[in-house]
């Protein structure tokens, strides 16, 4: 048996990164990549190549040289690939987007800041990717996509922090973001400290999102969850979080991305937990074909060692609005987001991480002071438990939408100095 | 010369002040193994161009993997319409400090090329080590892996350096992985993630890994069975892998000078250890002195000359407990009157240079690790397992693979999941033991993050194990 895939992905892309309130990194780069996964009698290899063309012939040789794999079942036919249905978007002004329209738009966040007495410090990207797949079962796609990224951190006595991702530059309202990190700077002064414990939190969008990529990886993984190494392990169709969460993946139109994975198999919908119920994991075809199941269209690189993961995850929306979340708290935190979040016990989904660019203590249902960067550490597991309410408005991010969540036990360990 | 060179020189504009240009090479072989199954064998290359040049006072960079004669002009013009597109927002003129041009070329020093060596018996070997992994019992899963590379880098500036630089390097580890009901606990060796030197295929046959298999697999059933870190006040044996972490974290990112300066406020963020407070701080007691030192064979901070064309250098960044130094480069180095010290590196062709950590050691003074632990009531703990810190790199978690309770001078007892946390010059001010020459061990680390977008830098750190008194354990 010999099967192969040929992968090749042109990115070409701008980024004008800025601080203390002047451009101060800004680049462009144009890249192409071509990768070739050769498969003879179960023996896999794999070659690639930037800055010269590909020689098919190198992994096969490679795959000659390797004992078989008897894991290895097949790469994904037209079968299992099936229709894309989603079709990216391309935006040519953003794709073509020149250092000058960039700098420009940099210089008009940074003009705004500094007429709040705030520096700043971020990046705007633009670019575009193209992406072609062939494998010798009669996989073929190809497709492109524009994208636009910001994110600005706003420096006075207290910090604050915004992003935004798009396929279109106009998706992003750069001067509504500029005043949302300038609101948060300006209410971030003078932060007191607090007692470690338990407190009831209400996690602002972007914070959910931390915890939720940690989650992709430690729970959703299908080769994880079959190795008995992911935090939900034996836990399919069981309740593994509150009934009032529903998360799944699928592809986001307002968002860069292809309508299928590395491998070529069509993006769908995966509803990963329902009403709190586990319902799917995430494979690509390697780890799928192992245990007799098919690829998810979770594929993201060749041989994954992690298997497949989510791209994105969406949540549905709740009922409750973010300021009748903060209303309910009677004595707790508002966290605008996290940093360096680590793994500290993969199995029981035990992390810790920083609070940071705006921690603010709840009062009688109203923001009080802001308080110090702080340091957690949770049971992930515990937490989808304890999720009290799920905001009614979702924030398009890198990877998903996310709502505020109403959290009744979120533990603190300390903060910083 | 390489003609790509030759036409990036030819096409630079009249308005760019200053260029550098580097062309580089990586030739790249991954092989991993899993429970007696081969999951991957890779062979990458990597090759392309970046220009980094000053216009109208600021600076400009692009890069492409092109190799065709006009796609390499192109790119060099791009880089010149960037830097003039960076001045629209300049509060003055960007300035560099001083350096000699340098003319030659270098290379790593192995006895073993890693390219040499046949897949079949790297493979072997790696499938003998998961063998042993698996002999165990109770181990869930066994891996291995083994990285080399040959990277070539041509660096040209416009004031007249012209630099070859040729790395060669491997990568590589084993670990055994025990899974019982929600439980699950690693062992690694080498125990800082794997070890990667810029050495030859004789640096995995030095270490051996294979005679470790078992005892790994044996003391990751172990951590199952084992009781949950306590939380206490206590003294702390921290070996080799973790001090190195530790100094990564606390040590090396908040003594790098464009931290200090703002330049990386948005992602990585910035440092406690503002200018002020040089050559004045007391950050750790008077045993500690840490050193950035790009001139030892082997680290995967060592080189000859930076992206800048700086001359690799041994610098003092902590001495004797106080903060006397930066990790610098040309720009930052001239905001202080100084030379740049020489740690400016990218990852690749199409990144900018950013000030990176070289190999940030701590100097050793005397005794070994069976002596401390002779000496000890309290804990010692082996194994790089998770580490998180501040934006500001205060309050920092670092997590251990193992741990054991030392009473009376032996180790009695495993503990899992342990973890240190607090504020590092706490912890640092607390050590009352620095191991000698004989425990001193070089790791490496393949993947630092830094940058926008990030780039994963090869660095190293250089440790003994150390002594913490009365330092928290345990949450």
């Amino acid at each position: 048996m010999e099967q192969y895939e040929h992968y090749k992905e042109r990115r070409r892309e701008g980024i004008t990164r800025f601080a203390n309130s002047m451009i101060h990194q800004n680049m462009v780069r144009d890249e192409t990549e071509s990768k070739v996964l050769y498969v003879v009698d179960k023996k896999i290899g794999i070659s690639t190549a930037v800055g010269r063309e590909i020689d098919p012939s190198l992994a096969r040789e490679v795959a000659s040289h390797s004992p078989e794999n008897p894991d290895f079942v097949s790469l994904p036919d037209p079968d299992e690939a099936g229709t894309v249905t989603y079709h990216p978007k391309y935006s040519d002004v953003t794709a073509e987007a020149s250092p000058g329209t960039r700098a420009e738009l940099v210089r008009e966040v940074i003009e705004l800041c500094k007429e709040s007495g705030l520096a700043s410090a971020g990046y705007l990207t633009t670019g575009m990717v193209e992406v072609e797949i062939e494998n010798s079962l009669g996989v073929n796609r190809s497709g492109r996509t524009s994208f636009a990224e910001f994110a600005l951190t706003t420096i006075g006595s207290g910090s604050g922090y915004t992003t935004a991702i798009g396929y279109d530059l106009a998706q992003l309202n750069l001067k509504e973001l500029t005043l949302e990190a300038i609101e948060t700077a300006k209410r971030n002064v003078d932060p007191e400290e607090i007692e470690p414990g338990e407190y009831r939190v209400v996690l602002e969008p972007l914070a959910v999102d931390s915890l939720f990529r940690w989650l992709s990886y430690l729970g959703f993984s299908g080769l994880y969850y079959d190795e008995n190494r992911s935090c939900f392990s034996g836990r399919l169709g069981q309740e593994v979080a509150s009934p009032l969460l529903t998360i799944y993946d699928e592809p986001i139109a307002e968002l860069p991305g292809m309508g299928f994975d590395v491998e070529g198999v069509a993006r769908r919908k995966l509803i990963l937990i329902e009403n709190g119920v586990l319902k799917n994991l995430a494979y690509d075809s390697y780890s799928a074909h192992k245990v007799n199941k098919k690829s998810t269209g979770n594929a993201f690189m060749f041989q994954s060692p992690y298997g497949g993961f989510p791209f994105s995850i969406s949540f549905l929306p709740g009922t409750t609005t973010p300021d009748a979340m903060i209303g309910s708290v009677e004595d707790g935190l508002l966290i605008k987001r996290f940093w360096y979040v680590r793994v500290i016990s993969p199995k029981d989904g035990i992390l810790t991480g920083m609070t940071r660019d705006g921690t603010f203590r709840i009062k009688e249902g109203r923001l009080t002071k802001p308080v110090k960067n702080l340091r957690f550490q949770i049971s992930i597991l515990d937490f989808l438990k304890s999720i009290g309410e799920i905001g009614n408005t979702l924030r398009l991010t890198g990877y998903g939408r996310y709502p505020h969540l109403l959290v009744d036990r979120f533990r603190i360990t300390g903060m910083t100095g | 010369m390489d003609e790509r060179l030759q036409i990036g020189l030819d096409s630079i504009p009249k308005d760019v002040t200053y260029a550098d240009l580097r062309l580089v090479e990586i030739d790249k072989e991954e092989i991993r193994i899993k429970n007696g199954k081969v999951e991957g064998i890779n062979r990458n290359y990597d090759s392309g161009l970046g220009i980094r040049c000053l216009a109208r006072g600021a600076w400009g960079f692009a890069a492409t993997s092109s190799p065709d004669r006009d796609a390499i002009a192109t790119t060099v013009r791009t880089a010149a319409s960037v830097a003039r597109a960076s001045s629209r927002t300049k509060t003055s003129d960007v300035r560099l400090a001083e350096k000699e041009p340098i003319k030659g070329s270098f290379q790593t020093e192995y006895e073993k090329d890693p390219f040499k060596i046949s897949l079949e018996e790297k493979i072997d070997y790696l499938l003998r080590c998961d063998e042993k992994l698996r002999s165990v019992k109770g181990v869930s899963i066994s891996e291995g892996w083994v990285e080399c590379w040959r990277e070539r880098k041509h660096y040209l500036d416009t004031e007249g350096s012209d630099i070859v630089q040729e790395f060669v390097g491997v990568w590589f580890g084993v670990r055994a992985t025990a899974i019982d009901g929600n439980e699950l606990q690693f062992r690694t060796y080498p125990p800082f993630h794997g070890q990667g030197l810029n050495r030859g295929y004789e640096l995995i046959e030095e270490m051996d890994p294979l005679s470790h298999c078992e005892r790994i697999g044996e003391e990751a059933v172990a951590l199952i069975r084992a009781r949950p870190c306590p939380a206490e006040v206590t003294d702390l044996i921290l070996t080799p892998p973790l001090v190195g972490i530790f100094i990564h974290e606390s040590v090396g990112h908040p003594t790098e000078l464009d931290r200090v300066f703002g330049t990386e406020a948005n992602f990585a963020g910035t440092s406690h250890l503002t200018v002020e407070k040089l050559n004045k701080f007391r950050f750790a007691s008077e045993l500690v002195t840490i050193v950035a030192d790009a001139t030892i064979p082997g680290g995967l901070g060592s080189f000859w000359f930076d992206d800048e064309g700086v001359k690799a250098q041994r610098s003092e960044l902590i001495k004797d407990g106080i903060f006397v130094g930066y990790l610098t480069s040309r720009e930052t180095a001239k905001v202080l009157n100084q030379a740049s010290n020489g740690t400016m590196r990218a990852q690749r062709w199409c990144h900018i240079p950013l000030i990176r950590m070289t190999n940030i050691n701590l100097e050793p003074k005397e005794g070994t690790l069976d002596q401390i632990i002779g000496d000890t009531q309290g804990y010692l703990l082996d194994g790089f397992k998770s580490v998180s810190i501040d934006d500001q790199r205060l309050n920092f978690n670092l997590g251990a693979e193992i741990g054991w309770r030392i009473d009376h001078g032996r180790k009695v007892e495993v503990i899992k999941n342990p973890v240190i946390f607090g504020i590092t010059y706490d912890f640092w001010r607390n050590c009352d033991f620095v191991g000698g020459k004989e425990s001193w061990v070089l790791y490496g680390i393949p993947s630092c993050g830094k940058g926008e977008p990030v780039q994963l830098m090869k660095v190293g750190h250089g440790a003994p194990p150390i002594r913490l008194v009365k330092v928290r354990l345990g949450v």
